[in-house]
């Protein structure tokens, strides 16, 4: 398991300590967290922060952003806040990882309010408090369980964690447990809420000031439109059909959704109101400031964030090359780590040098640069200008390019968002010729 | 063996400068990667991925210990999940290896659901991470790469580094000829400050740790010995390229060795040494042949005219001249055909 190191002064291990798939979700990474709210602008995870600590009854709030922008992370970051009583009282967290426990390619709200009892189950495994209430809610689920013809009915009587092997893994008894379970979905919330009050109670009497359920990776829920006409998704029928439901449990509770809920969405506005606030979106760190068209602050947090991993002077032949390499990532973390293992691995000399830099940019832009583009390009052309997508753009297609980084969200200081395109996606060749004085939309 | 023989040698496959360059990137990756760690490889070519895979356990095996065990994992079919696959296949292994998943492309571009292969492995990637603390590199052609932008693009998210093995083409051997050529093209008061730049690099590369070096200082030795062959220093000439030749035949770069052999006939032939230098050029020329690269050919042939002229064969000089020339024309190299015609001109005289 991968522990910080500090700046590492060699070029060989640049691949070890870059590696983007690590997030920092542990003690033993923290060393390389750096808080990036001062340049993200506009909302931050703090809001949602104040506004749980502040309401006296449990809310129901929403968490988005760019794959890579840094969401687990900062989850992390909230978790300890909460827990070590930062805002003034502790919280109990429950982190739910969406992508451990479910099947993200087919999720319904049975097999996310299972999920969520069994791992308030086992998170409340060593409380001591009656259990009377999950002892109902339990002998319940076994009399359904009983009366139907789910698959693997042996095995989901040995307990809870069985369940979500069955929900997660297991398609068939994933069907039967649906099929057995939705008409009973009011009565599995009620039950539900019975035994989240016992747990509660049993937590503040631990000291803390109550529970928080962090479902995290919700945001992973492979998109499938389900309606070409009206353009509704599965991502609407679960955050939006089932929102009422949603927050309908009793506890305090923090989503992941996927960032091309709050755009493209028919549903969108509403969010705000389904739940209990407008959902925070984490935008990329800004490398170029809009206005002044100079470079952002944001670029010397990026180097911050790379220093804690790498010796700066040692690895690169001056600052301006791993600017370079800031500003080419589009404020995307993992993408600024990319293009530096990519340039250690192909570099000439000891240090990295702008050469470098470039030559690794061309091995990543080169997938890139064989996409197909075509339908794309006229609303590139108009990201590219405008920093805004165009006011009749194809849905589906505004919700592919967020949803793929084509195009990355950034918000001003007063969180107004604006758009851009991904440095990678600006330098294929096709976008460039369209980008280009006279290249016109690629019409 | 006899000429008639029907058994036929495998010839060894020339991977040519850029896949040499991206074979040290592989090295360079697999050696600095700690637990798991994504690698994509474009390749569209079956051949050329087993010749890499070849090389880098020759590699292992031959001073490069500290590469991991590789592992070579066919895809199963689809009848197998392959995060399943792919931690049973890690369970048992030493635990600092990489496992090189391939063949999945037939599979993925089938229109019967092959898309849903690309959708597993991205919502696996999580059990994939916890069960293969490993690297894995997955070989996949280009087209189907792109398709893990849209189709993946949670595990495409991960990827440390994207590499690419292409085909050899004569064309790009002749454009790094070229810049090879710029050392060799340097005016000759700028000869001596480029011989010490080129003992500085060795110097250096020599004392790298890094054994993925070993082509850029067989590259750096064979520029420092054309350099001294320029300057008349035949002895350190001599004995550059042939520390360049050894370091080029261990790490089975073909065109390097090629070239070496060839410049170490041109040095023969300085010397007048005409059979070392018939000897020397006899033996580049079936190697320029081999990968068919028209433009180091002409340059082999053209030295060969030389040295039948020196050895007052005119016939035989024109007739390589011929040959040099019909190529040089279908390159359209200005610089070769001036150089044809000078010699056709000294011939005629």
């Amino acid at each position: 398991m991968m522990t910080a190191v500090g700046p590492v002064k060699d070029i060989g291990r640049v691949i070890e300590v870059c590696n983007p798939h690590v997030a920092i979700d542990r003690e033993e990474l923290e060393p390389y967290y750096v808080d990036c709210s001062p340049v993200r602008g506009g909302a931050s995870i703090e809001q949602l922060e104040r506004f749980l600590v502040g309401s006296q009854r449990p809310t129901h709030q929403l968490l988005s952003g760019h794959r890579g922008c840094g969401k687990t992370s900062e989850i992390y970051q909230l978790r300890k806040r909460l827990e070590g009583g930062d805002a003034g009282r502790r919280y109990r967290t429950i982190y739910l990882d969406a992508d451990a426990e479910l099947d993200t390619n087919d999720v319904t709200l049975v097999d996310l309010v299972l999920v969520i009892i069994k791992r308030i189950r086992e998170e409340t495994e060593q409380i001591t408090f009656s259990w009377t209430q999950w002892k109902h809610l339990w002998s319940e689920l076994l009399q359904v369980l009983e009366r139907s013809d789910i698959e693997s009915k042996q095995e989901l009587n040995l307990g809870i964690v069985k369940w979500s092997w069955a929900i997660k893994s297991n398609p068939e008894a994933r069907a039967g447990i649906r099929k057995a379970y939705e008409p009973w979905v009011s009565r599995l919330l009620e039950l539900a809420n019975d035994y989240l009050v016992e747990v509660r109670r049993a937590t503040q009497q631990q000291g803390y000031g109550d529970v928080v359920l962090i479902i995290d990776s919700l945001d992973r829920i492979v998109l499938k439109e389900q309606d070409r006409e009206t353009g509704k998704t599965n991502h609407d029928a679960l955050f939006v059909d089932r929102a009422s439901q949603i927050k309908a449990l009793d506890v305090h509770m923090l989503i992941t959704l996927p960032i091309s809920m709050c755009y493209t969405s028919i549903n969108a506005p509403q969010l705000g109101t389904l739940y209990d606030n407008e959902p925070v979106i984490i935008p990329m760190i800004k490398t170029w400031d809009r206005k002044s068209g100079k470079d952002d602050r944001g670029l010397d947090i990026l180097g911050e964030i790379l220093g804690r991993r790498l010796d700066l002077d040692r690895i690169f032949d001056e600052r301006e090359t791993w600017l370079t390499a800031c500003r080419e990532s589009g404020g995307s973390v993992r993408d600024l780590f990319r293009i530096v293992i990519q340039a250690a691995l192909q570099r000439k000399g000891e240090r990295l040098t702008r050469q470098d830099i470039e030559a690794g940019l061309a091995s990543i832009v080169n997938t890139y640069d064989r996409l197909t583009w075509g339908p794309f390009l006229p609303i590139f052309v108009h990201v590219s200008k405008e920093h805004q997508f165009p006011d009749d753009v194809d849905v589906t297609l505004k919700r592919q390019a967020l949803y793929n980084l084509f195009v990355l969200e950034y918000q001003d200081q007063n969180g107004t968002p604006w758009f851009d395109l991904h440095p990678f996606v600006r330098r294929a060749r096709a976008v460039k010729q369209s980008l280009a004085p006279g290249g016109g939309d690629g019409c | 063996m006899g000429v008639d023989s029907p058994t036929v040698e495998k010839r060894p496959l020339i991977l040519g400068p850029r896949n040499e360059e991206e074979l040290r990137a592989l090295i360079r990756a697999l050696a600095g990667a700690k637990g798991f760690t994504l690698l994509l490889i474009r390749c569209d070519d079956l051949r050329l991925r087993e010749e890499i895979t070849a090389r880098l356990r020759r590699r292992k095996h031959h001073g490069m210990a500290h590469l991991p065990e590789m592992v070579e994992l066919p895809y199963p079919g689809r009848h197998v999940r392959l995060h399943e696959f792919l931690a049973s296949s890690a369970k048992d292994l030493p635990s600092y290896s990489a496992l090189f998943l391939c063949g999945m492309e037939e599979a993925i571009r089938t229109d019967d659901g092959g898309l849903a292969i690309l959708h597993e492995l991205n919502l696996a990637r999580e059990l994939i991470k916890s069960s293969v603390p490993h690297v894995l590199a997955i070989w996949l052609p280009a087209d189907v790469m792109g398709l893990l932008v849209t189709e993946a693009p949670d595990l495409w998210a991960w990827r440390a580094a994207e590499l690419e093995f292409a085909p050899f083409s004569p064309h790009a051997v002749a454009e790094t000829r070229q810049e090879h050529r710029q050392t060799w093209e340097l005016p000759y008061d700028q000869l001596h400050t480029e011989v010490v730049r080129l003992q500085d690099l060795v110097q250096k590369l020599e004392r790298s740790q890094d054994r993925g070096d070993i082509s850029r200082l067989a590259g750096a030795l064979e520029r420092l010995g054309d350099s001294y062959a320029r300057l008349y220093e035949l002895t350190e000439a001599t004995q550059a390229l042939g520390r360049a030749l050894t370091l080029y035949r261990e790490i089975g770069d073909r065109l390097g060795e090629a070239n070496c052999i060839k410049s170490l006939g041109d040095i023969a032939l300085e010397r007048s040494d005409h059979a070392e230098a018939r000897r020397r050029y006899e033996e580049a020329l079936p190697i320029y042949e081999e990968f068919g690269d028209p433009y180091s050919m002409a340059v082999c042939l053209l030295a060969v005219a030389k040295l039948e002229q020196a050895m007052g064969h005119l016939d035989e000089a024109t007739i390589r001249l011929e040959a040099a020339q019909k190529l040089a024309e279908e390159l359209d190299h200005a610089g070769l055909l001036e150089a044809i015609e000078d010699l056709r001109a000294r011939l005629a005289s």
